[in-house]
């Protein structure tokens, strides 16, 4: 089939890819290390906004669902000699499966309550990771030994980057995907209201648990990228305030918006730094706060809601106003 | 049309002795009716008469505590609302709720939902199966825009429309779906005479396209004058008349409901 697309358009995607493949060659290696950890963040956002975004199920588990792709991929480096493909599939089986089970709840509870029942989850996590330290290191953590395909391994920061991108490009492809299907349907009919969606033949139990499990299937190949990108795991790392910066990113980011988990994640990985280059490193959580707070306000939609908001209004300079009802015109059978 | 010995056309709904308490203040007291398959169905009453509640009941939005529901002679009493929906029973609500954000085409998709089948990966990925069923849906979604009017607004967000167009894409999705009963409860709530007259006419048209028994639940007398062939009055909870439009509006018993006296 022919590409009907403009080529402006088809050109779109080779415009926004070759900025993730010239940097990293232009890059320091602490810069690169930001690069790489803005991408993971990139993706554990995207499974974030699955869930919360997209669904509007409010959970604060997402670091859980991390954790387990961190801890999954740092124990089978450790363990055995597979290649790191084979931790992704895994750490993405169990993060989904172990989500379908946090998920559960929110096909009782909804708002603050299944909040606060997905803390429950972090909190469990801390436990387990705590208590069975033969396994998981305790409060020490595990040393990751280096993962790859064959000689071409994650001690090589550029490799660290390259698997990050594509992670990270896989999940926007995903969440893409699901915008305009049947599945992104359902889930916006489920965040408009359990009514609407029911009476349109949407299961909400399914969808609800569909959303879950992306979001712990991408949370749990963040965890794997994070894992040997830091080349160590504690359980210091997966709290609840991991999982609270993760949703301040998507709010500030914007929330169903696919370039939002983008903006999102370089908010938070580069204004820390932006602040400790400055000298006043103690002012980013004040300044994070009142921006959050002046945001929540004034823009609910995030700075990609500011973004699209542009465009959308100079898109409709020059638009016709919808119009009222108007009288069908009778159609000719044919 | 299959019809009775009466030459009326087999009832596609069948509701007996529905009882409904709300918080202990009757809301229904033992309602029964038929409604004709293919034909556009007056519910009327005035406000408080439970023709909302009536619709929840059809709908499975709540569950009544006594009397039963069938639909083509099947009995619907323990099913949910989304197997009623895969049956064939949609319904729209008093306050609009669209896909905010989302554009007309997206919103009357969702209509599509109940012949959903493919799964989560294929869904993701793409399969023949489920891009022939995306054609299938996009055919439909086309017909019911074009005979309502809504063919140059598919690709407008939902938010930016009038009123009155919000209204017709929900209505739309509920057509989309290709309901074999539709319940619209007050679709003309809130608009204007014009608005009124032109959505009643898409409502019209769209049945005798798609042949879709719809149940039109209204407390605009004259607007299910115009609309149905056939119609049942509620008041406080029970069934005060039915019949032709005409021959209800006659009855006594609803001239005082709705205006007080019996000679109106």
């Amino acid at each position: 089939m022919p590409d009907r697309r403009s080529p402006a358009r088809r050109l779109r995607p080779v415009l926004l890819l070759a900025p993730l493949v010239v940097l990293p060659l232009l890059l320091d290696s602490f810069s690169l290390y930001q690069a790489t950890m803005i991408l993971i963040y990139v993706t554990a956002i995207i499974g974030l906004d699955i869930v919360f975004g997209r669904a509007g199920v409010l959970s604060v588990a997402q670091a859980v669902f991390i954790g387990i792709g961190a801890y999954t991929a740092a124990w089978m480096s450790r363990t055995t000699t597979v290649s790191i493909g084979v931790e992704l599939i895994a750490a993405a089986v169990i993060a989904g499966l172990a989500a379908i089970l946090v998920g559960l709840p929110a096909l009782r509870v909804s708002g603050l309550r299944l909040a606060i029942l997905t803390f429950a989850f972090v909190e469990l996590f801390q436990w387990v990771v705590t208590t069975f330290a033969s396994i998981t290191g305790g409060t020490q953590g595990l040393l990751v030994n280096p993962g790859g395909f064959g000689t071409v391994t994650t001690a090589d920061p550029l490799v660290g980057y390259g698997l990050a991108a594509v992670i990270a490009l896989l999940a926007t492809w995903l969440v893409i995907r699901l915008q305009r299907n049947p599945i992104g349907r359902s889930m916006a009919a489920v965040k408009n209201s359990n009514l609407l969606a029911e009476s349109a033949g949407v299961s909400t139990v399914r969808t609800k648990l569909t959303a879950f499990m992306l979001s712990g299937m991408l949370g749990g190949l963040a965890g794997v990228v994070l894992a040997h990108v830091s080349g160590s795991v504690t359980p210091a790392g997966f709290t609840v305030f991991s999982s609270l910066n993760l949703l301040v990113a998507l709010i500030l980011g914007g929330t169903g918006r696919v370039h939002g988990a983008w903006l999102g994640a370089a908010y938070v990985v580069l204004m820390p730094e932006l602040f400790a280059r400055l000298g006043i490193p103690n002012a980013y959580p004040i300044v994070n706060g009142a921006v959050l707070m002046l945001l929540l306000v004034v823009m609910p939609g995030g700075i990609a809601g500011v973004l699209d908001g542009i465009r959308d209004r100079v898109r409709r300079s020059g638009a016709a106003p919808p119009p009222p009802l108007t009288p069908v015109p009778e159609r000719s059978s044919s | 049309m299959a019809t009775d010995q009466a030459g009326r056309p087999p009832a596609v709904l069948e509701v007996r002795d529905v009882r409904v308490t709300v918080n202990g203040v009757r809301a229904l007291g033992g309602v029964s009716f038929d409604v004709p398959e293919g034909s556009l169905f007056g519910l009327i009453g005035p406000n408080g008469a439970g023709k909302t509640t009536i619709m929840n009941v059809i709908s499975a939005v709540i569950t009544p505590q006594q009397g039963s529901v069938r639909f083509r002679g099947e009995e619907l009493t323990g099913t949910g609302t989304v197997a009623r929906v895969r049956a064939g029973i949609l319904r729209s609500f008093q306050q609009v709720r669209l896909l905010e954000g989302m554009s007309v085409l997206d919103n009357l998709l969702l209509g599509r939902e109940r012949f959903r089948v493919v799964g989560l990966l294929r869904q993701i990925g793409g399969s023949r199966t489920g891009r022939r069923q995306a054609r299938r849906d996009l055919a439909v979604v086309e017909e019911v825009a074009a005979v309502l009017g809504l063919s140059d607004l598919l690709h407008r967000d939902v938010q930016d429309l009038p009123f009155g167009v919000r209204r017709l894409v929900d209505v739309g999705r509920a057509f989309a779906a290709e309901p074999d009963l539709l319940l619209l409860d007050e679709p003309a709530a809130g608009l204007d005479v014009t608005s009124r007259r032109l959505l009643l006419e898409a409502i019209k048209r769209a049945q005798s396209t798609t042949g879709a028994t719809v149940m039109l639940v209204e407390h605009d007398v004259d607007m299910v004058r115009r609309a149905c062939g056939e119609s049942v009055v509620l008041s406080n909870g029970e069934v005060l008349a039915r019949g032709t439009p005409a021959e209800v509006l006659a009855d006594p018993a609803v001239l005082r409901a709705y205006f007080g006296r019996s000679d109106a």
